[in-house]
């Protein structure tokens, strides 16, 4: 017996690396120096931390929906691969050779989806929408871009923090610059620093939603409303343990532990606010959806 | 077989990553070379001497920070012999301007280290030939303490005056196949009556730069108008 056509269809590999050896090629050519550059500029910082991360687990979410999907591969007409790829690759030279990582990858991102929709097609990308959205966030942000969108948030968090640590009973004085903590000093830029981490907070807060609630647009966009005071709280709770340990184990264990540790606390009990807020938000989430439908 | 399209496309990505690789600028023009920015800058010149009063407040330094962007720092602060006025100096020296490792602007400093900008304004250093030096003064305060600072700032051949202007230099210079260097000379004068102190900064800066050796005034203020000054 003949499977129906569609099925035949469905099974045809999505790249067929015999004939279309071109196109893995011209990407890798684009990808390999783009990547090394971002494994030593940006990765290795507390802003970019979470892009590695976010590439594998992009990856894998993209592998997963493939297996899963009904919707078969119908590769793109070549005036719109060539509309996104033209741009793209322009943005990627001009990022590349003058030195703006966030437009090097950003054209990098684009060739890379103007590819796939030559091998799968529209239909097949809107059912990868999600998870190509997810991989944007390994994009780098400028430090310059974060330092001015984060630096109120930074202040916010070092006053809560001092407010909350004063009314414990906690000898500590925020002036200006400056924490002082019995007979230490810290600096507040040292401490709040963990603002950086919010692109990476925000991609945390999306992959938690689609592991456990799937790709509902909507809720991923109402969890990420939430990230901001959750990067706030979790970055008050990493200042607050940061003083605990400076007023009980000294300086140096307090240094150790914002090379160390510190970073683990951050996204710990940034991970444990998403949870906790999921576990209120979800249900009325669910009960206006059963409602609507 | 191969099919025509897939065959532009890589062939397209292929000569993207070419024409970037042909592009990018290879040649690190530093003008400072491999003098020590301490030995560079005099410690006194005119009425000004360095006073020894323990470290500078550089208000824009978190250490980790500063030594990834900076290759080299000076901190002092100056007295005038006459007057007994104050002035704090920081000079910072990255030897690559990348995008990644460029000055920060004090504009962008101080607010980040819990400053009020009360002002920020374009004003120029005048030199004794005449010529002027593209700087920026600025009210910073926090708390009681209200800090009036003037600066200027170099990459490669430019004296941008903004952010802005920063980044199109950066870029002209890129244009051109060069790494440049970068150089913020930044003082500032504590004190409440704002146009006196600036007065100060700039006499300051002017004396300064007017007694730097010839042959490293263009780390300073670059080759064209050190040349000016020479000549």
């Amino acid at each position: 017996m003949l499977a129906p056509a569609s099925d035949l269809e469905q099974r045809r590999p999505l790249l067929d690396v015999s004939s279309q050896w071109p196109l893995v090629f011209g990407i890798l050519l684009l990808a390999i120096p783009t990547i090394i550059t971002l494994g030593e500029e940006h990765w290795s910082t507390e802003a970019g931390a979470h892009a590695p991360l976010v590439l594998v687990t992009g990856g894998w979410m993209i592998y997963r929906k493939l297996r899963e999907t009904k919707v078969a591969a119908r590769p793109g007409s070549g005036t719109k691969v060539a509309l996104l790829l033209i741009p793209s690759l322009l943005i990627y030279v001009f990022g590349r050779a003058y030195d703006y990582l966030i437009l090097e990858a950003l054209g990098l991102y684009g060739a890379v989806i103007a590819t796939a929709y030559r091998l799968a097609g529209g239909e097949l990308l809107r059912e990868l929408s999600f998870p190509l959205f997810f991989l944007a966030f390994a994009i780098p942000v400028p430090g310059w871009v974060l330092d001015q969108a984060t630096a109120p948030l930074k202040h916010f968090a070092s006053s809560i923090t001092t407010g909350v640590l004063q009314f414990a009973g906690v000898p500590i004085v925020r002036e200006g610059v400056t924490l002082y903590v019995a007979q230490y000093q810290l600096l507040v830029e040292d401490a709040c620093a963990g603002m950086n981490a919010i692109v990476g907070l925000t991609s945390l807060g999306l992959f938690y939603a689609y592991i456990m609630r799937g790709t509902s647009w909507r809720y991923c966009l109402l969890l990420m409303l939430f990230i901001l005071p959750i990067a706030v709280l979790a970055n008050v709770v990493r200042i607050i343990v940061l003083v605990l340990i400076t007023l009980y184990a000294g300086d140096e264990a307090a240094q150790g532990f914002l090379h160390g540790t510190a970073g683990l606390v951050l996204f710990g009990s940034a991970l444990l606010l998403v949870m906790g807020l999921d576990s209120v938000l979800w249900p009325f989430f669910r009960r206006r959806q059963t409602a609507h439908a | 077989m191969l099919n025509r399209r897939d065959l532009l496309i890589g062939g397209a990505c292929a000569l993207a990553a070419g024409s970037a690789h042909a592009l990018t600028p290879r040649k690190n023009v530093t003008l400072l070379g491999g003098a020590k920015l301490d030995e560079v800058t005099p410690r006194r010149f005119g009425n000004w001497a360095e006073a020894h009063v323990g470290q500078v407040i550089q208000p824009e330094t978190d250490d980790s920070l500063a030594k990834t962007l900076y290759s080299q720092r000076v901190g002092r602060v100056y007295q005038a012999t006459d007057s007994g006025a104050m002035v704090m100096l920081l000079i910072a020296y990255g030897s690559t301007q990348s995008d990644l490792l460029q000055l920060h602007r004090p504009e962008t400093c101080y607010p980040a280290f819990g400053f009020n900008l009360s002002s920020s304004a374009p004003t120029s250093i005048p030199l004794d030939n005449g010529s002027l030096v593209p700087a920026r003064d600025l009210v910073a305060s926090i708390e009681h303490r209200v800090e009036n600072v003037t600066y200027f700032t170099r990459i490669g051949e430019f004296l941008p005056r903004t952010q802005t202007e920063q980044r199109i230099d950066k870029l002209k210079a890129a244009f051109h196949g060069v790494i440049p260097d970068g150089i913020l000379v930044r003082c500032s004068t504590l004190g409440e009556d704002t146009a006196k102190c600036m007065e100060i900064n700039r006499e300051f800066l002017a004396g300064l730069i007017a007694s730097v050796a010839p042959r490293y005034l263009p780390v300073f203020i670059g080759s064209a108008l050190a040349r000016g000054v020479a000549s």
